[in-house]
């Protein structure tokens, strides 16, 4: 790993199989590169939920990000750092 | 009636007299009240007066259906209102339920069954069509809800009945009894204990006709369109269909929002372990969907190991994981598979017979319950042992079980000493799974709720899921009325809840507008949903403010407005008065209620064609 890059944690709710994902990263990305980088992930699984492949349309509204709930498309311009944690919170709610 | 989607006739049973009859419903009052939780309210506030005894005989059981019900519009097929004067809080309570037993009710040929008097012995109701039978219910009484159900179908020489019954919580008058109807459970508020107080043990019915929708082809190509969208969408398409509700069990935990120890924190450390990933990969059984449902978000599970191995549950839903799990920090899934099998079987609310048992454990935790007075158990947090065995106790109403079978008010009151503090209820209806300190609009929409600590009226969806800004207070006053607007039009069609990722989570839209158009032919605007949301809202909140409901009412509890969240993302979070004061105010504005005393203002009354109401809710100032 160069010493530039960085590595974040990825939890997308609500998606089958593998939902836990370690990003790799160049530093300064912001969380709509981090999108761009989910697309070359298992064939583009992960963001093929996020993400209406074929409109475009977010299927997801909000991220947490370390903890910190923030709506798209505000999320799109957060800066990453080494170790940060980003939730992607699925529309779905209990019971 | 010149309505499509109803049956057109309501059942009434009078239990005491043996005397059944029919009504018929009219145009008006489906055109006032559209259907399930509107018919039923109108009746109960017309025919239960103030000060009945909840458990009395003149307390009335409504089970009702609305006009989507029975047809095969996605998502909307199954579902039942149950709907009573509580024996919990002494309030309005309308509890639902999937599975099959509402279609099989409208193909019987009714709306809706109005549950009178007192049996003198123990009975079950018999419907085959148009065959209304009292039948005895002395080989039944005793059983457990599996068992009685099984036994149900043998006697009726035939497995394609649906069946509706109470348990042994409910034969013993548990005020947290629910109601079983197969696997799915009306569980609020105690209808269960209703039920038991009739002496009625169960409802079975065959039912051959159909449902007839004003515009066919209209509502082919709806159905069409919204079984499309449910397979686009991110929850309802792929997230509810693999985990169920349990899928929100980790992301809540991450996010600093998962009750733990009786609220007492909202992280827990092993929500990994009883999570809807965990469920999925350790102890998946098969999907289980309600009627005519094209998500299958009911999860059978099994324990896996153990003392609870070999338990089979149909869940553990969000709520119940939370409830029987991280509130009373457990972590064993086995166990909470156990205990949630067994508050079906006993036939317990899974959320307030949770709720009293973490209370009982922190009550443990600070000297407020000693183990003499709790049995000789051990009731510290995460002993699933203990929880499981009380779940038992309440079911049996034995020893401690018999208090706790009460609910968490009157739990309080039998220890004193403070123990009103740990009471986690909103109007004596214990408070479910989602954060009210993390999510101001969940905590408006609970205080604000006619039946009390419940996540269906104001819903959590909208904000969770970042739709609305969840940081914010200022406005979700006016935000959780547009929200429980759209939830008392839902629970009039009757509709499933998980449908509000497609029709629009905040509010009423056209999409609700046309599916009473297609079904009822119907053709009313968004605006004239709303007047008939706030006309049963009102109804509802009429009938407590004839038993002295008012703006201190509307609260939340002691804990979710004095203690912050003390750690995690969350910490911090709390809704100190003035905040709830301030969304209290900005709901009152909204639905035209007085803000001083919270009763809804003569020209509301008016304007909703509620005259009759004017003089009954303004003499109580």
């Amino acid at each position: 790993m160069a010493c530039t890059d960085i590595t974040v944690r990825v939890h997308i709710e609500g998606i089958p199989g593998r939902s836990d994902f370690d990003v790799l990263l160049p530093y300064g990305s912001d969380i709509e590169a981090l999108m761009d980088s989910l697309g070359s992930i298992e064939g583009g699984t992960p963001l093929k939920h996020i993400k209406n492949p074929d409109t475009g349309e977010m299927r997801y509204f909000l991220v947490a990000f370390n903890g910190r709930m923030i709506r798209f498309p505000e999320a799109l311009s957060v800066n990453l750092e080494n170790g940060d944690e980003i939730l992607f919170i699925s529309p779905l709610v209990g019971g | 009636m010149k309505y499509g989607g109803y049956a057109g006739k309501i059942l009434r049973v009078d239990l005491s007299s043996n005397r059944i009859s029919t009504e018929k419903v009219s145009d008006e009052m489906a055109e006032l009240y559209l259907g399930g939780n509107g018919f039923a309210a109108k009746i109960l506030f017309d025919e239960v007066p103030a000060g009945t005894d909840p458990l009395g005989e003149n307390n009335k059981l409504l089970f009702f259906t609305g006009p989507v019900t029975g047809t095969n519009m996605p998502v909307c097929g199954s579902r039942l209102v149950v709907v009573t004067k509580s024996p919990l809080n002494n309030r309005f309570l309308d509890s639902y339920a999937g599975g099959e037993f509402a279609a099989y009710m409208k193909y019987a040929g009714f709306d809706g069954i109005v549950i009178e008097g007192k049996a003198s012995e123990p009975v079950y109701l018999w419907i085959d069509d148009d065959t209304v039978e009292i039948r005895k219910a002395d080989t039944l009484w005793g059983k457990k809800t599996y068992e009685t159900q099984n036994e149900l179908r043998k006697m009726a020489g035939d497995r394609d009945i649906a069946t509706a019954c109470i348990g042994p919580a409910g034969e013993k008058l548990a005020r947290i009894a629910c109601i079983l109807t197969g696997v799915h459970a009306a569980g609020r508020g105690g209808v269960g204990a209703v039920m038991g107080s009739k002496n009625l043990k169960a409802i079975a019915v065959r039912g051959t006709k159909g449902v007839e929708v004003a515009d066919p082809e209209a509502f082919r190509l709806f159905s069409r369109e919204i079984r499309g969208r449910i397979s686009a969408n991110a929850g309802t398409g792929t997230g509810l269909p693999t985990f169920g509700t349990a899928a929100v069990v980790e992301v809540n935990n991450k996010l600093g929002m998962l009750g733990t120890n009786n609220y007492q924190k909202e992280e827990f450390e092993h929500a990994d372990l009883i999570g809807g990933k965990y469920l999925k990969e350790n102890c998946f059984v098969a999907n289980d969907a309600c009627f005519g449902c094209s998500i299958a978000c009911a999860k059978v599970n099994k324990a896996r190991e153990g003392k609870y191995q070999n338990y089979l549950t149909v869940g553990p839903e969000y709520e119940t994981l939370f409830s029987l799990g991280s509130n009373c920090g457990i972590s064993s899934i086995d166990a909470i598979i156990a205990g949630d099998r067994l508050c079906d079987e006993y036939g317990i609310d899974t959320i307030s017979g949770g709720s009293v048992i973490s209370m009982a454990m922190e009550c443990s935790e600070k000297g407020l319950l000693d183990p003499d007075s709790a049995d000789g158990l051990d009731l510290s947090f995460g002993n699933h042992e203990a929880m499981v065995e009380l779940v038992r106790k309440i079911g049996e109403r034995e020893g401690i079980g018999w208090i706790m079978g009460e609910g968490t008010v009157r739990f309080a009151e039998h220890l004193g000493k403070g123990a009103d503090k740990f009471a986690i209820h909103v109007k004596g209806l214990e408070v479910p799974a989602h954060s009210a300190r993390g999510l101001p609009g969940m905590a408006i929409g609970y205080a604000t709720s006619n039946r009390g600590g419940t996540h269906q009226d104001g819903r959590p969806t909208a904000e969770r899921a970042g739709i609305v800004d969840p940081a914010t207070t200022e406005g979700k006053g006016t935000y959780e009325v547009q929200v429980q607007r759209m939830t008392t039009f839902m629970d009039s069609m009757v509709m499933c809840r998980m449908l509000e990722g497609i029709f629009g989570p905040v509010g009423l839209t056209e999409d609700h507008a046309r599916l009473v158009k297609v079904v009822t032919g119907m053709d009313l605007s968004i605006g004239n949903l709303k007047d008939i949301a706030d006309r049963i809202y009102i109804l509802e909140r009429a009938t407590n403010i004839r038993e002295g409901e008012n703006r201190s009412s509307d609260t939340l509890p002691w804990r979710f407005m004095n203690e912050p969240i003390p750690s995690g993302p969350s910490k911090g979070k709390y809704i100190p008065e003035n905040v709830l004061n301030m969304m209290l105010d900005e709901t009152y504005e909204e639905r035209g209620w007085d803000k001083k005393t919270g009763l809804p203002l003569r020209e509301t009354l008016e304007r909703l064609k509620l005259v009759d109401l004017v003089q009954e809710i303004h003499e109580q100032k």
